[in-house]
């Protein structure tokens, strides 16, 4: 049986892009989530597609035989999206890597999915059009991924997240389907919005082939700062204050002291032990007096909220001082203890400062060591569990502390996830999120698209 | 030499920290040629952390085969935001399964001829003599080209220009006597390129002595003989105790010799003698360019410079050649200068097809500049590069050759 498949697959792909060697099946089993490497969940193929066509051949053999079909991008994914949790094949889509028409007239970027982000941006940047979404992981995440998690970013609190610029897509369905969703008009009132379905729906519906993608201008001039304070409270409440009082950062990122050790050990900087939260601000606009004018707002909003310092950088050179705080935060908290686990939250900006305090709270009462980083001006944190699981009991301290995490931001009228999905790691807690109903609703949307359940099984639900 | 577990704990250490976020995806040159997740450093990370918690065969040839295939040239590091030394730690798995599941045939040989200087001194023989009888040709490039500086100087197109030699006046400009570092490389291939350094190190007024150095142990330590590196490395030292300085022409050479402060740190007798000798060495062009070295001729001929990961990121040495070459040459700067060339010492014959994918990588970015001439302070680069000289229409020359 697994050699019939294994030769439709080199039929299909060709015999370099079939790999099925122990080493290959095991690198494809983990993503870059924190999932424990062992017991692998490996594939029994990886392919590496170059065409719609081949991925829409691959879905008619795998619907024929039952087999789980798993889309991944680079694995750079935190919640487990691309991993073969019931085996088959993992199908690669980085090499579908072109971009393939930017249509400057209408502002629209047309691309493969395995594009990396950061290519995308520059492409379009070099042309004086902007493509905002940002994840940290910009740099070596694929559009295809970011499209299928609904990547978010630092610039989301003035620009918004992936799904707010993803116009059209072409689709392969789990049967071997191509279609065509949306497309370059703005107003698009023709049945479903299917693209928007597709938006994060974390390769358990369709295989993203190809994306139209907005853009807009380039802002001309931008100023960064970084203003430290002596309670996260505090720091919290200015980015709220400053947003309402008309002020909208293009980001505003924040860290508690714990993360501020962090990236400081790593970059050698030295930080005032009595700095307790820290925020880096970016300002965009069309004139330099207009970001000035941004600049002066935020140093008088941090300075009524008690700010310690409040440093407007003078260059560039002095910006990406101001951005290494920032930047690598993930990896460098990581690197602090044998495990992080990292989790996603989001809740409405307004109540960021009493969810930081609860889960302060809740690391004291389970004596579990916290860093909490995240996007302040959309109320996107990234509260980070540092332990060494392989001391006994800690793993039963961490999974209680995580569900209490949960619910403290359920109970602020927030959410599981912000930007990175619900995979495999919060599946646990999808019904808690949605409710009995809610969760129905979403295996109806699945089961009409896959009935045979295999385009990544396992995942969300 | 390190008990078993002090090892595996280094290990662990060091793989423990890997967030598998991808970042080095963007940069390791095996997995632009070959994407496949166990050709980059997340995935050999993931398969050393999967083995050290209980889930690899340790006898698997697949599992030391991907361990083995890794060019240890830093680039993840760089990119990495937790700085994951990669290379320190497949070098130190390799040696951890030479030790437990033994080395393998064609390394103990490597390892053989290059501990022992009379198997070198054989070598270079064989090879000088295959050279007189236009042997390179025959053998497909494997043996590679010694190019001459007067090969260089025919390439001159425009008028040279004169200028002086300004000196210094440099703390090095005190020291007298220097030790040449002969590795093997300079020594069994490119024997006229080494005649060059010891020629421009004699024009700086310098009492240029040169002990019969044993192999740095680079290659030792690469591959499982750590204990063998060691033994080199000791050798050398003594060796080299009564020069004031220690200058190598080899890139790999100069990162090791560095190294041996660090690698004998926990030797109580021999810690403070290793690190009085690593901090006497210096690269030829880390020298030059500190003495203030003004080459006597600019001649119009188009130059490139290809960074040797042992010189960039071994040793943080990008400028000083760089500086150099543009007072000699009319320089031009190649895309991706410090991508790795696919050489890496024994990986151009261990992974044959692969390492040439990522030396076509080099020529294409070699053809967008139009230059004539790449120069690099490596051997064991240089031994890589010359496979694409006729492909590229350009020469390969060590750095002693141009200056």
């Amino acid at each position: 049986m697994d050699f019939k498949i294994k030769q439709e697959l080199v039929k299909i792909f060709g015999s370099d892009r079939v790999f099925d060697k122990d080493m290959d099946k095991f690198s494809y089993s983990y993503d870059g989530s924190f999932i424990s490497l062992l017991p692998a969940s490996k594939p029994d193929f990886i392919v590496k597609a170059v065409s719609a066509q081949q991925v829409s051949m691959l879905m008619k053999l795998a619907s024929e035989h039952s087999i789980p079909v798993v889309p991944r991008g680079t694995g750079s994914g935190r919640t487990g999206g691309s991993i073969p949790v019931k085996g088959g094949i993992v199908l690669c889509m980085d090499e579908m890597n072109k971009i393939l028409e930017l249509d400057e007239g209408n502002m629209i970027v047309t691309v493969e999915p395995g594009v990396r982000t950061q290519d995308v941006y520059d492409y379009c940047a070099g042309r004086g059009l902007f493509y905002p979404p940002d994840p940290s992981s910009l740099k070596y995440s694929t559009i295809g991924g970011n499209i299928a998690e609904n990547a978010g970013g630092a610039r989301a609190v003035k620009y918004g997240v992936t799904s707010n610029y993803v116009m059209g897509l072409e689709v392969v369905l789990p049967d071997g389907k191509v279609i065509n969703t949306g497309g370059k008009a703005i107003k698009n009132v023709t049945g479903y919005n299917l693209t928007q379905l597709f938006v994060g729906s974390e390769g358990t519906l369709g295989v993203i082939t190809k994306a139209m993608l907005r853009l807009i201008a380039m802002p001309k001039y931008s100023r960064t700062m970084q203003a430290m304070f002596n309670s996260m409270d505090d720091a919290c409440k200015a980015v709220a204050k400053s947003i309402s009082t008309g002020t909208v950062p293009a980001a505003a990122e924040i860290m508690d002291q714990a993360s501020i050790e962090a990236v400081s050990r790593f970059r050698k900087m030295n930080i005032d032990p009595g700095v307790k939260a820290a925020i880096v601000f970016e300002v965009d606009g069309e004139t330099e007096d207009d970001v000035a004018r941004q600049a002066q707002a935020l140093e008088k909003v941090c300075g009524n909220y008690n700010s310690i310092t409040f440093r407007l950088a003078a260059d560039q050179k002095e910006a990406d001082e101001l951005w290494a705080l920032r930047r690598g935060m993930g990896p460098a908290v990581a690197a602090i203890a044998p495990n992080k686990i990292g989790e996603d939250i989001s809740v409405p900006r307004y109540q960021l400062p009493e969810v930081v305090a609860k889960l302060q709270e809740i690391a004291q009462k389970h004596d579990i060591k916290l860093a909490i980083f995240g996007h302040a001006g959309d109320g996107n944190l990234h509260p980070s569990f540092l332990t060494d699981l392989s001391i006994p009991g800690e793993e039963e301290k961490v999974e209680k502390a995580v569900e209490e995490t949960f619910q403290a931001a359920l109970d602020a009228g927030g959410t599981l996830s912000g930007e990175h999905g619900i995979g495999t790691t919060k599946k646990p807690f999808i019904y808690h999120a949605l409710g009995e109903d809610g969760v129905a609703t979403l295996k109806l949307v699945k089961n009409a698209f896959d009935p045979k359940g295999i385009l990544n099984p396992g995942k969300i639900f | 030499m390190k008990s078993k577990k002090e090892r595996l704990d280094k290990i662990k250490s060091i793989v423990g920290q890997c967030d598998r976020c991808g970042a080095c995806t963007t940069v390791c040159p095996l997995y632009q040629t070959d994407t496949k997740e166990k050709a980059v450093a997340r995935g050999k990370i993931a398969i050393t952390r999967a083995y050290l918690e209980g889930g690899m065969d340790p006898e698997n040839k697949e599992f030391k085969h991907v361990l083995d295939y890794c060019l240890l040239c830093k680039a993840c590091t760089e990119v990495c935001p937790s700085k994951i030394m990669t290379d320190e730690a497949m070098i130190e798995i390799r040696q951890h399964l030479a030790e437990t599941t033994g080395q393998s045939i064609w390394y103990k040989m490597i390892g053989f001829v290059m501990g022992n200087n009379f198997m070198l001194k054989l070598s270079s023989i064989g090879m000088r003599i295959a050279r007189a009888l236009k042997l390179p040709n025959i053998s497909g490039g494997q043996l590679p080209i010694d190019n001459s500086t007067k090969a260089y100087q025919k390439m001159q197109t425009g008028p040279g220009i004169l200028s002086g030699s300004e000196r210094s006046s440099a703390e090095l400009k005190e020291i007298k006597k220097v030790g040449y570092f002969k590795g093997c490389a300079m020594k069994m291939f490119f024997p006229s390129a080494s005649e060059d350094t010891i020629r421009l190190l004699r024009k700086q007024n310098l009492e240029v002595v040169i002990p019969d150095a044993n192999c740095c142990g680079i290659p030792h330590l690469a591959h499982g003989m750590q204990e063998k590196a060691m033994e080199l490395a000791a050798k050398n030292i003594d060796k080299f105790s009564d020069v004031e300085l220690i200058i190598t022409d080899c890139a790999s050479c100069g990162s090791m010799l560095k190294e041996y402060t660090h690698r004998f740190k926990d030797n109580p007798e021999l810690a403070q003698k290793a690190a009085a000798f690593s901090k006497k060495v210096v690269g030829l062009s880390e020298y030059l360019y500190q003495i203030g070295y003004k080459p006597e001729k600019k001649l119009d001929v188009k130059v490139s410079y290809h960074d040797s990961c042992h010189l960039n990121r071994g040793q943080k040495i990008k400028k000083e050649p760089r500086e150099l070459l543009k007072m000699a040459t009319n320089y031009v700067e190649i895309p991706h200068a410090d991508r790795c060339c696919g050489g890496a010492g024994t990986f151009q014959y261990d992974f044959l097809a692969e390492s040439q994918k990522v030396l076509q990588l080099k020529a294409d970015s070699m053809k967008k500049t139009g230059a004539r001439i790449l120069v690099t302070e490596c051997p064991s680069c240089m031994m890589q590069l010359v496979k694409a000289e006729k492909e590229g229409d350009f020469k390969v020359m060590h750095i002693s050759q141009v200056l």
